[in-house]
């Protein structure tokens, strides 16, 4: 194995805020090899977010603060790197999605100089070339027509077409990693089926790896290699996407699958399983496992020490779990119970 | 709860919206046509669900049959009676049965006014002439009855969660025991853990007190467990109705088909399979007829589409 493209040591992420300090990443670590899709699931507060706008420089400090950790992007740490050398990180070797188009994108500026500008900046292409790329790269995010909608506004393209327009952005410099951020959250789920198609062939034609963040586990299972569930600032679960679904070792991870209806109906008539109760409240995250006052299986060692993040045994290789309680062996001994 | 009813509780019929679309000079120009010649009626006792991707008309539908924006045309009966043709004091009556419930419970809370007082507002509306002892304990046995712990109501609405908030509004929703509750969206806001406990409690309090809604969702997964039968809209119009069951098993139009085809499972296998097959699904032409044909008992379909 060689070293990875992204390589996350225990990045501890505050923010100073009115009722004390809020706690959005604890602590987390992980690494992305080349090309490798990873999703990332996690509810609103798990720090999913929070993590990679630290470490593309992209959060307010203050009140934001990086207590602890390392980025090594392609061997390098992108927290010690200056404004100036992280923003040719970004946009350039690091392509990134928002969730909203609109607000991602300059109303006041055609799409073809929105597109052109990474191209003059991190590939120092001139005028033409970089228009004639442009043009590629609104064909390649399949936009018709794009000769012609090179020279219209954001305001003149529908939702879908703008966050194909925020996708050509990314990938203009052929980036090795592309972060999307719930990146299909606000379009319709056709759109989103779409935009989803099309990050999976322009993977198969970039080679570039992925780290896509969404709420949504169908998402999830429809585009990630790796899937990483977040919770309260750390890491729960982590593992092979078939392995999983299929086995899912913590509880939360559990109760996000249980709490879903079935589209092909299996769950009519039944009672939604929800999880009960709310996520913490991050000023003062429980010591211990942060989802032991929400989980039926904790153990008393649950409430005192947080878990560390293991090898789940009898799983896949790579299929890691924090947690005190054996979910496997709980699970078996329910379904065998009369 | 069930009473044979001699007519549907809601009776919506040729429901109308348009709104004029003005040329730069002033005059009118053309009108754009938000929703156009939408029929459904709801049972009592019975949640309809309204799907469609935005800027079909799901909410202008919602506020239509509230009367909160009434409809250009069309008429829209509650047990019976014409709500256009109240009179203003005549339609605040009718409020009392007829409740809303949105998306953003944070923005429906005022944020100056704790939640118990918030929700004891229709009471003191409507129910005039109560103690305020005897109204305090009302309020206390919604809250109850929503899941939130009575001591809550004097907090105010930045105290609470998503999930909270939402079962505030519902308690507020239901404080004068409506017959009809339209729901816009009241899920979308929230996260995935919390959406299944907000679902399980209006499908209890829809078996508790007789309750039919109007469930406006683009969650489709939500759509099929939670209600009874399913209208699908498209660019203003009902291409498709029927119970949910025959809905989903059996899609006839192409852009229901289109749309349930979208829809992420959350099974890898299942998703490697069908994602090939999204591309092939073309949008539906413009050109689809707009008469809805009943093609098998209680399953209508846009016409030429079934022909």
């Amino acid at each position: 194995m060689g070293v990875p493209l992204l390589d996350i040591r225990d990045l501890t992420v505050a923010f100073a805020s009115d009722g004390g300090t809020v706690h959005a990443v604890n602590g987390i670590s992980y690494a992305l090899s080349e090309g490798e899709t990873l999703g990332i699931v996690g509810e609103s507060g798990s720090g999913k977010s929070v993590h990679v706008l630290a470490m593309l420089g992209l959060i307010p400090m203050p009140p934001g603060r990086i207590e602890r950790g390392e980025v090594l992007f392609q061997g390098r740490d992108l927290l010690t790197l200056d404004d100036r050398a992280l923003r040719r990180v970004r946009g350039g070797e690091i392509g990134f999605v928002f969730q909203d188009p609109m607000s991602s994108l300059n109303p006041a500026m055609t799409v073809a100089a929105q597109i052109v500008e990474p191209l003059r900046i991190h590939l120092g292409l001139d005028g033409a070339a970089a228009r004639r790329r442009a043009l590629e790269l609104l064909d390649l995010v399949r936009i018709p027509d794009a000769a012609r909608r090179l020279d219209q506004y954001p305001h003149e393209f529908s939702g879908g077409q703008r966050q194909r327009v925020m996708i050509a952005i990314a990938i203009a410099c052929k980036p090795k990693l592309l972060i999307a951020d719930e990146a299909t959250t606000a379009l319709d789920v056709t759109i989103q089926a779409e935009i989803i198609g099309l990050v999976r062939e322009l993977k198969r034609e970039i080679g570039m790896a992925i780290v896509w963040i969404t709420h949504d586990l169908g998402v999830v299972a429809g585009i990630a290699d790796t899937v990483q569930v977040m919770y309260a600032g750390r890491i729960l679960e982590r593992g092979p996407v078939d392995d999983l679904f299929a086995d899912p070792r913590s509880a939360y991870t559990l109760g996000l699958l249980r709490s879903l209806p079935d589209l092909a109906g299996g769950t009519k008539g039944r009672r939604l399983q929800p999880i009960e109760g709310a996520p913490p409240d991050m000023r003062d995250p429980p010591v211990g496992d942060p989802f032991a006052p929400r989980n039926r299986y904790a153990t008393e060692r649950c409430f005192r020490e947080a878990p560390p993040l293991a090898q789940a045994p009898g799983a896949a290789p790579g299929h890691l779990v924090a947690a005190w309680y054996d979910l496997r062996g709980l699970l078996a001994r329910e379904r065998a119970a009369p | 709860m069930t009473r044979a009813a001699p007519y549907p509780l809601l009776s919506v019929r040729n429901l109308s919206k348009h709104y004029p679309l003005r040329s730069w000079w002033g005059g009118t120009a053309s009108v754009f046509k938000a929703v156009h010649d939408v029929s459904f009626d709801i049972r009592p006792n019975e949640t309809l669900g309204l799907v469609g991707e935005s800027g079909s008309g799901k909410s202008t539908i919602g506020r239509a049959v509230t009367m909160l924006n009434p409809p250009t045309s069309g008429t829209v009966a509650f047990q019976g009676t014409d709500l256009a043709r109240l009179s203003a004091r005549e339609m605040r009556g009718m409020r009392r049965h007829i409740q809303m419930v949105f998306q953003d419970p944070y923005s429906a809370l005022n944020p100056r006014m704790n939640a118990g007082a918030y929700v004891m507002e229709p009471l003191l509306l409507h129910d005039t002439g109560r103690s305020r002892a005897e109204l305090r304990d009302e309020v206390a046995g919604l809250f109850e009855r929503v899941g939130l712990d009575p001591r809550f109501a004097r907090r105010y609405p930045h105290q609470f969660s998503g999930g909270q908030r939402q079962r505030i509004c519902i308690a507020r929703a239901i404080a004068l025991k409506p017959r009809f509750i339209v729901a816009d969206e009241p899920i979308a806001a929230l996260d995935v853990s919390i959406q299944a406990q907000v679902v399980n409690l209006l499908q209890d309090l829809q078996d508790e007190l007789g309750l039919s809604y109007l469930f406006i969702s683009h969650d489709l997964r939500m759509v099929r467990y939670l209600c009874h039968r399913v209208a699908v809209l498209w660019r203003g119009r009902i291409v498709e109705m029927a119970d949910s069951e025959t809905l989903y098993g059996d899609p006839r139009h192409p852009y229901t088909r289109r749309l349930l085809a979208a829809v992420p499972v959350p099974d890898p296998v299942v998703e490697r399979q069908r994602v090939s097959a999204i591309g092939l699904t073309a949008p539906p032409s413009s050109e689809t007829g707009h008469d809805l044909t009943e093609v098998a008992p209680g399953h209508w379909v846009a016409q030429s589409a079934a022909g």
